[in-house]
């Protein structure tokens, strides 16, 4: 029975080791000949400023959430917008009296003063 | 495909939810266009909430189903309308004072009412499973918030987390009983389920194969989850002791009785056919009534030591959810007449037990100690008194209407067969006694300990009272005290509600 | 077609495997990473029973529950983050002022 499977993992072996051959082949055969500009973080581009690990505002934490919110609603969208002109007049009806209330929610954001970055 | 129509019908019956839903975004809206707070947003709260009542009151005499079968609109859905929007009444008039003196914004906190109140309206109302998940949604996802609405406060930042991730929780085991049930029955809605149980093949099928049964255990985990019955009340004590008082007061009635009556119309009502196959009508039984059995004594029995009045009203909502949970096992309209007659009494009496105590409540959460209310029956006998009142209807004890709510739940268990559990049901209330007339105790022959200054100085105005006296916060306390007495001295109220307004 | 009884299996792991971390994990947003698993669990459930029965009310109902999914979200992360503020922690085990 597990015999079967030999063909499986002599495909993986020579598949991993293929991989680490070429991702290694240029190291070995290319000529090295560093500086500073080619050991910087972009050869040609702008000097990278502080830590990758920075801390984000949590203000942005705000933004994504309503973010998540405002952008589910093409859930409901999307079905519409395939079936809108089979549905009748009711379902459009229906799908303005839904972004209507999506605008209102929105209103609120904006007055409350969610969206202001400072 | 043909288009889906809606008529004049359809819209009037769903009326109170229109008219909840509709006043919570103008009080969203005028809360954000207001330039200094004021108390406009509550007094819109009200309106609405009575526009509401009013509403289902017309409707009460309706019949039937409307928006293809989704929706139910007969004397069940819009009684619990009433109900609800009593509640938010209550809920508004007590936040009023408290809420200013502890500096919430009451914009949040009458639009996160009003919307809880709407999923409440849906529960009642759902007659298809998909309903009943947004109602439970939305009324849950409203809870959260209020439930951390003193948001620079440790405990109620503490208490939302809580719930929140408990909550979410339950909803995952709730939506995949719904999604087993639609396994079973090729339907979300609860007509065609009925009718499916009705038909002694279907029903055979049906109640024979696993998946029926777990299901059912998974929508009754969700449930347990959101009326705080037994196995699964690890929030409630917690999150009623962080969340504003007055908001634990509404989630602990008006958010029991939404899900109760979620419950009643799936398990009694739906499933009410059970009752065709005796096999299957004692197994659900036998569960549900261990589920209540259970909560009643642990409900009763941790809040015996319980020396946090918030915590111990907690512990005493568990123990109520196992009464109600009895009426529940009885499987049949009886029973569910008789869930309805306990919450319509418990909301009055849980919402003015925890009215007094949010008036007593000092700055910061302080002041909810047994022992603050030493010396209360002296310095402040009129609130002592309506203590007195929701204590005694809470322990079930006569000329209130606590006791024949209690008697109607343990009469429906024991008419359908439950007579075991109804006597051990009785033996738990026994052990209830003691704490609830603790309370009393502790108010009448107590007397303030030295240095510790009891919340009855706040009289002489040494010490702040976040609640304080108004009038609003009187009314609504009245309300619920008068209600009580009514229910108590004249059962025929209750007894015309389930003859006239909810047809058993 | 594989049969409707792996569809179940497999959404019944998953939901195992989100009750399990919900149970086990600290981190008060993995803990919800693993409530919205369970979810799509049973959307995966909800799926297969609609293709399997032919009705398409399992795949309505798979609509709302994601957008009832990303209300959750908003709410819980925003709850988190007011935690955060009061506490510099998301550690669960860590938030336990409220006990008996």
């Amino acid at each position: 029975m597990l015999s079967n499977y030999i063909p499986i993992v002599l495909m993986m072996v020579i598949a991993i080791g293929f991989g680490i051959l070429m991702a290694n082949l240029s190291k070995w055969l290319g000529p090295k000949r560093p500086n500073f500009q080619k050991l910087s973080t972009y050869e040609s581009g702008m000097i990278p400023v502080g830590t990758t690990r920075e801390r984000v505002s949590v203000k942005y934490y705000v933004v994504g959430m309503l973010f998540i919110i405002f952008d589910i609603e093409l859930v409901f969208l999307y079905p519409w917008a395939v079936t809108f002109d089979k549905v009748g007049a009711f379902a459009i009806g229906e799908m303005f009296l839904f972004i209507v209330l999506l605008f209102i929610g929105y209103i609120y954001i904006l007055k409350k003063g969610a969206l202001e970055w400072d | 495909m043909t288009g889906f129509t809606v008529s004049a019908r359809d819209i009037y019956g769903v009326m109170p939810l229109l008219i909840l839903a509709g006043t919570g975004l103008v009080v969203l809206l005028w809360d954000a266009f207001e330039k200094v707070p004021t108390r406009t947003p509550l007094f819109l709260t009200i309106l609405g909430a009575i526009a509401a009542g009013a509403a289902a009151i017309i409707n009460l005499g309706n019949t039937g189903r409307i928006f293809n079968g989704m929706i139910l609109n007969d004397a069940f859905a819009n009684y619990y309308a009433v109900l609800f929007s009593v509640g938010v009444v209550i809920a508004v008039l007590l936040a009023e004072r408290y809420l200013k003196e502890e500096e919430v914004l009451v914009g949040e906190f009458s639009g996160l009412t009003l919307f809880s109140a709407c999923g409440m309206v849906m529960l009642a109302s759902g007659n298809d499973l998909i309903i009943t998940f947004l109602g439970l949604e939305t009324m849950s996802i409203a809870f959260y918030v209020l439930a951390g609405l003193f948001r620079r406060r440790r405990e109620s930042n503490e208490a939302a987390l809580k719930y929140f991730l408990l909550g979410a929780f339950s909803t995952g085991f709730f939506l995949y009983g719904i999604a087993l049930m639609y396994g079973t029955f090729a339907s979300t809605n609860l007509d065609t389920i009925s009718k499916a149980l009705e038909n002694p093949t279907t029903a055979h099928a049906a109640l024979t194969s696993p998946m029926f049964w777990m299901a059912a255990g998974m929508l009754l985990v969700g449930f347990s989850f959101k009326v705080a019955a037994f196995p699964f009340h690890q929030w409630a004590p917690d999150v009623y002791e962080g969340a504003p008082t007055v908001v634990s007061g509404f989630f602990s009635t008006a958010g029991k009785a939404g899900a109760f009556a979620a419950l009643i119309l799936i398990f009694n009502i739906a499933l009410g056919p059970i009752a065709l196959d005796p096999g299957a009508f004692t197994k659900m039984q036998t569960l549900l009534a261990i589920l209540a059995l259970a909560s009643m004594f642990y409900g009763n029995i941790t809040a015996l030591s319980q020396m946090n009045i918030k915590r111990m009203l907690a512990y005493s909502s568990v123990a109520h959810a196992g009464y109600m949970l009895l009426g529940a096992a009885a499987l049949n309209k009886e029973g569910s007449t008789s869930v309805t007659i306990y919450l319509s009494v418990y909301t009055l009496m849980q919402m003015g037990a925890f009215g007094v105590v949010a008036l007593l409540e000092k700055e910061s959460g302080r002041g909810l100690e047994l022992n603050d209310y030493a010396g209360l029956g002296r310095r402040r006998p009129w609130l002592a008194f309506i203590m007195s009142i929701m204590m005694l209807s809470l322990t079930g004890i006569p000329p209130f209407g606590g006791f024949f709510a209690k008697y109607y739940v343990f009469a429906a268990a024991i008419r359908s067969g439950l007579t075991v559990y109804a006597v051990l049901g009785m033996i738990a209330t026994l052990i209830s006694v003691y704490f609830y007339l603790r309370v009393m105790v502790v108010m009448y022959f107590r007397e303030p300990e030295e240095g510790t200054a009891g919340i009855a100085v706040s009289g002489s105005g040494t010490v702040a009272v976040v609640g304080g006296d108004t009038i609003s916060a009187w009314t609504a306390l009245a309300l619920a005290a008068i209600g009580l007495l009514a229910t108590g001295l004249f059962p025929i109220i209750l007894t015309d509600v389930a003859k006239t307004f909810y047809a058993p | 077609m594989a049969p409707l009884s792996h569809y179940l299996a497999v959404s019944a792991i998953l939901f195992v495997i989100g009750t399990a971390g919900v149970l086990f994990r600290r981190n008060a947003i993995i803990v919800f990473m693993c409530v919205e698993l369970m979810l799509n669990a049973v959307n995966l459930t909800l799926i297969a029973f609609s293709q399997f029965l032919g009705d398409q009310t399992g795949q309505i109902l798979v609509f709302f529950v994601m957008t009832v999914a990303a209300a959750e979200a908003a709410v819980g992360l925003a709850i988190v983050i007011a935690l955060f503020r009061n506490r510099q922690t998301v550690d669960i085990a860590k938030v336990n002022i409220l006990k008996w």
